[in-house]
């Protein structure tokens, strides 16, 4: 029977070869599109390493000099982290409140960022690479804030040393310095530096975003002289203020939450203006890669509907036309479901046709670089899927325009038909 | 004839309604950039400055990039004379209170002068725009728009009244009608004179050159751009003649409404070429799969006329009249697919705003019903109709009557 389907397609090759040409361009796009909307899957499905529900950051201000309760530089009896640390503590007293956290351009979904060189000294440090990495510092309570635990699932907390200069590696930083080892009670230091600071614990591996992957990153301590040195630097109303709740709260719930403690949220003249949960923050830094998404589905939308378009007049046209030999088929026995198996196949031999060139397609895009694989490598594993769902994508579609012509034809009454012959 | 097959008639409509609605989504989007609506409604004379550059003099490569200071907007702009008039933006995102109650609901705030109300058109419902004399003085005083006045007060009589922002009072000097946030240089929820805000004052470090600011300057007339890019730079070089250790510079430039549309900014400037290949691979592929599908279905039903065409041929119909006769009576179909299409790209942008315009605007009919935009669909429908149907009609044509007559393919 495949003989004959090639050979009607070849004998039809007129009306064939805009349909034919339809499918190849839209298969092309259809599955590269696909690969990408299933490497932005896999990596959105991976861990993140933190948990964002019910975390809010504050903004934190300074007042404007002419403000009531300004209070002026000299009359000033504290410091700027007094001012923060004391600002946390009173946050922390709200029944709302389960955990209160200061961070410098490192709180998930942070816009900012900060990067280091460090190296690992004691051990075997031959062939291992030094080299710049993400550096976030956090106070302490961090760790409970955004739920970010061991490699084995533990809390961080109990583990983390009272002595100043801590530093919290992830678990793909330490795989990188000290292979399979554990680096757990290791040290490192800085490039040139001679104080050694020592690894407290190895958290999961971080991802930056739901879409990026997880990459090499180490966690500074801020406690005592570290923490206030950093305030000190970068000034207390930089500090990102990152707060969990014990409930969640809407936006609104949240406004009038602060409203109810406004008189809590001042302390000399550092005071909290404002709040965003870190759901919004999260979209805002995914949104460009969510808004790509949906554009990317809406064109394969709209090719898909093309080719049902397509598909479905050409067939239908094509029914009519070829009525006579229908008519014949069935004259000669062929049921019903006989003709309408036979034109789904008929399509679907159409779509097969691309499959060549396709292939050349693909490994001349892989063989030019073209397709990513940073994020999933290029397996054969991911080549096959999205090959085969873009191949399934579009066989649906194709069997869905040809169900309504193959339904005319097929229930033409044979004898009407062989007029035609 | 339409009605002959109707089946057919009806997939050659959607898909043609479904190409051109794609492509005018893509074409409102650019226009929904260029455009003049209220109240950016002179759009075609502005230039925009959104890039600033403080660079030391010496060798050390310390630069700062961001936007500038209100000293460079004096020295550098408020000083043209060319232009008709040059505004000075600083926006932000802060809470707005009333003067007895915190509140922390963040609106979007612009801080400017009072050219800002020269340079776009506001439609004022109570009051008047803070004055020359408002600004000079920093006296402490607030358009608002009406949303944030009902939420505020309820009502939009507020004129008088006291709002607070970051604990200082600002008197309500005018209310306006609220804008879509697609006009990104002029929407705002409050506008404030910007020497109320001393957080806005010039920085300590890199001389004083970087700030908050960008430069909206409006030309008395299109041609002025060249003389007034000239003048900026004399301006900028007197400045930066005083400057000791840095110096100002304004990366890309003086960036003109369709640079601005065509996805320029001041650190990156895309050229008309890079844009053109992009868009125009876009609109390529949107016009090309429905044509492949339509031209399809057009040969199969001219085939299926084909005894028809031998026989007008036979009675001496040349071949480029049959060629003209199968576009003309393809036209119908593009042209009734067309205006679907047409109406359908609104209701898809609308539906699709989210994810297909930055900050999900609110969208008015004078952004999307400009003259242009007609004639630009009725481009599409025309290049629709060729692309589909040419080749088909084309072959068809040249077919010898016997053949068509014999049914011959």
């Amino acid at each position: 029977m495949l003989k004959q389907i090639f050979k009607i397609i070849w004998k039809q090759r007129r009306t064939n070869s805009w349909i034919f040409a339809e499918l190849l361009i839209v298969m092309g796009v259809l599955w590269f599109m696909a690969d990408q909307l299933l490497v932005d899957t896999h990596t959105y499905n991976l861990p993140l390493g933190y948990d964002i529900q019910n975390t809010w950051r504050l903004k934190l201000g300074n007042l404007n000099s002419q403000a009531p309760g300004y209070v002026l530089p000299e009359e000033k009896t504290t410091s700027e982290t007094d001012d923060l640390l004391r600002l946390m503590d009173q946050i922390r007293l709200s029944e709302e409140v389960e955990e209160v956290c200061a961070t410098y351009f490192s709180c998930p979904y942070s816009f900012g960022n900060s990067w280091t060189s460090i190296e690992p000294i004691d051990g075997d440090t031959t062939g291992l690479s030094s080299g710049s990495f993400h550096v976030r510092r956090v106070t302490p309570e961090y760790f409970t804030v955004f739920r970010v635990n061991d490699k084995q699932g533990n809390s961080i907390i109990p583990q983390l040393s009272v002595t100043e200069g801590s530093m919290v590696i992830s678990a793909d930083l330490e795989k990188k310095f000290f292979g399979a080892q554990s680096g757990k009670g290791r040290k490192l230091r800085y490039p040139g530096s001679e104080e050694e600071i020592p690894v407290v614990a190895v958290s999961e591996p971080i991802r930056n975003s739901d879409y990026e992957i997880s990459e090499p990153c180490l966690y500074t301590v801020l406690v005592g002289s570290g923490l206030r040195e950093n305030v000190d630097y970068f000034s207390a109303s930089k500090a990102e203020l990152c707060v969990r709740l014990k409930q969640e709260m809407s936006p609104e719930d949240m406004n009038r939450f602060l409203e109810s403690i406004s008189e809590r949220l001042t302390v000399n003249n550092l005071y909290v203006y404002g709040a965003k949960s870190f759901k919004d923050q999260r979209y805002d830094m995914i949104k460009t890669y969510e808004r790509k998404s949906k554009i990317k589905v809406s064109l394969m939308a709209f090719m898909l509907i093309n080719v049902f378009f397509g598909i479905i007049g050409t067939f239908w046209l094509r029914t009519q036309y070829r009525r006579g030999e229908i008519g014949l088929r069935v004259a000669v026995g062929s049921s019903k479901g006989g003709i309408y198996r036979f034109m789904n196949i008929e399509g679907v031999c159409l779509l097969i046709t691309t499959l060549l060139p396709l292939l050349f397609f693909v490994v001349g895009m892989i063989s030019a670089d073209q397709i990513a694989s940073d994020r999933l490598s290029l397996s054969l594993w991911r080549l096959v899927t999205v090959t085969i769902a873009s191949y399934l994508l579009m066989g649906g579609m194709i069997c869905l325009g040809i169900w309504l012509p193959a339904r005319k034809a097929a229930s033409l009454p044979p004898a009407e038909a062989l007029r035609y012959e | 004839m339409l009605k002959e097959s109707p089946l057919v008639s009806t997939i050659s409509i959607l898909g043609t309604a479904l190409s051109i609605a794609a492509i005018m989504v893509v074409i409102l989007i650019y226009q929904i950039q260029l455009a003049a609506y209220s109240p950016e409604i002179r759009r075609e004379r502005m230039l925009y400055i959104n890039a600033t550059q403080s660079q030391a003099k010496d060798s050390n490569g310390m630069r700062n990039r961001g936007s500038m200071s209100t000293e460079v907007v004096k020295e550098c702009f408020y000083a043209l004379e060319t232009p008709e008039a040059v505004t000075a933006i600083a926006s932000d995102k802060r809470p707005i209170s009333l003067p007895g109650k915190r509140l922390y609901k963040e609106y979007s705030i612009k801080s400017t002068d009072h050219y800002f109300w020269k340079v776009f058109d506001f439609h004022f419902l109570k009051g008047r725009a803070f004055s020359e004399a408002d600004f000079q003085s920093g006296i402490r005083t607030a358009v608002i728009n009406d949303r944030l006045a009902y939420e505020l007060f309820e009502t939009t009589d507020v004129v008088g009244q006291t709002v607070s922002l970051d604990f200082m009072h600002y008197t309500i000097c005018g209310v306006v009608k609220e804008v879509s946030n697609a006009a990104t240089d002029a929407y705002a929820d409050i506008w404030l004179p910007y020497t109320t805000d001393e957080n806005l004052l010039p920085v300590r470090h890199s001389e004083g050159i970087p700030g908050e600011f960008n430069v909206c300057i409006l030309a008395k007339k299109k041609g002025d751009f060249e003389a007034i890019r000239n003048e900026l730079e004399r301006r900028k070089a007197q400045y930066n003649a005083n400057k000791i250790e840095y110096e100002v510079g304004f990366l890309e430039g003086t960036l003109t409404r369709m640079d601005i549309a065509m996805g320029s900014t001041g650190f990156k400037r895309v050229k008309p070429s890079e844009f053109l290949t992009e868009t125009g691979a876009l609109l390529l592929f949107l016009l090309l799969v429905p044509a492949l599908n339509l031209s399809g279905v057009a040969q199969s039903s001219v085939q299926r006329r084909r005894s028809e065409m031998g026989v007008r041929k036979a009675f001496g119909g040349t071949n480029r009249k049959l060629l003209f006769q199968i576009l003309c009576e393809n036209l119908v179909i593009t042209c009734i697919g067309g205006i679907i299409g047409f109406a359908f790209s609104f209701l898809l942008l609308l539906a699709c705003r989210s994810f297909l315009l930055p900050n999900e605007p609110m969208l008015t009919m004078d952004m999307l019903l400009q003259p242009a935009t007609l004639l630009i669909a009725l481009l599409f429908v025309l290049l629709m109709n060729i692309s589909s149907a040419f080749f088909p009609a084309f072959r068809i044509s040249r077919q010898p009557v016997v053949d068509s007559l014999k049914e011959i393919e």
